[in-house]
């Protein structure tokens, strides 16, 4: 089983929390077991996780991003990847935990699951890893070979996005030759009404209308580009359904 | 001031309302010329004003 669990690095954790709460995900319990660290914070979503890494400000990772999941067959992912990237073990959680440098250079982090449980109070909100690349093709490729399941491509190529069997979303979406990572969410319910609760707590947010749907902007603490929240697709125009989920038919 | 020297022109939202089936058909247009919607409403806008100055 593989959790989509994007990582967000920030020196403003307490909006952060604000925000995430705001967005309906709700914080699991220290897991006493594993990676507990005051400066580490794991939040469901309704559908995958996202975790919140506390960095002093000024760090160079503040405001940033990284490909994160969880899975509790890491032996088992190392072994899908090694043929397309270059695969190390690290030592944190006692060695559960698996480093994949895609072949555009982009880290995937995979650690065990974390422990615990908590409701979120919006089932219709994905976490999603985002990942802009030059390399759409090679991105790809990593994604199915980890097991992830394709759902929706572009036609013209710079666009794919694939679910994981334990909860969450990832998508390729081309970009520049230097690659990145983002956080990113999918809401399959009223990007209205969310924006309604958004602003309700005092986070700015637009509702603006892209080719491929609409997509909720949401001020990022501490300013910078927004955080992408895309309506879920309903009009596949352009794209190709992958799986029935994504037909529009559910 | 030379063209180059000007400061960048800023974004800024622009909301309307539109009838439902012509804004599904700007977004499949969109998609077809491989544009956002912002820089085909853009080059829309833009291509308009051009030739109204003819």
């Amino acid at each position: 089983m593989i959790i989509v669990r994007p990582v967000q690095y920030t020196s403003r954790v307490a909006q952060y929390r604000e925000l995430f709460g705001a967005l309906g995900l709700a914080e699991l319990p220290p897991d006493q077991a594993g990676d507990a660290t005051p400066d580490w914070t794991v939040f469901q979503a309704g559908s995958g996780r996202v975790g919140l890494h506390a960095v002093a400000d000024g760090d160079a990772l503040d405001g940033q991003a990284s490909l994160g999941f969880e899975t509790d067959e890491l032996d088992a992912v190392a072994g899908r990847l090694t043929e397309f990237c270059r695969v190390r073990r690290f030592g944190r959680s006692e060695g559960r935990a698996v480093e994949a440098i895609a072949p555009d250079g982009l880290p995937l982090v995979f650690l065990a699951p974390t422990a615990g449980e908590a409701t979120p109070l919006s089932p219709e909100l994905a976490a999603l890893n985002l990942w802009m690349t030059a390399d759409v093709d090679g991105a790809t490729r990593v994604l199915l070979a980890l097991g992830l399941r394709g759902r929706v491509r572009s036609e013209g190529g710079g666009w794919f996005q694939a679910s994981a069997d334990g909860g969450g979303l990832a998508a390729v979406h081309d970009g520049n030759e230097e690659p990145n990572a983002e956080l990113s969410f999918e809401y399959d319910g009223d990007l209205e009404a969310l924006a309604d609760r958004l602003e309700a707590a005092g986070i700015g947010c637009n509702v603006v209308d892209e080719s491929y749907g609409r997509t909720l902007l949401v001020d990022r603490p501490g300013g910078g580009e927004p955080i992408w929240v895309n309506e879920r697709q309903t009009d596949l125009y352009g794209y190709v359904a992958l799986d029935e989920r994504a037909s529009g038919t559910s | 001031m030379q063209a180059s020297e000007q400061a960048p022109d800023p974004k800024v939202q622009f909301n309307v309302y539109l009838p439902k089936s012509l804004v599904i058909a700007l977004k499949h247009r969109a998609i077809d010329e491989g544009l956002s919607m912002s820089a085909f409403v853009e080059k829309l806008g833009r291509r308009y004003l051009e030739e109204e100055e003819r």
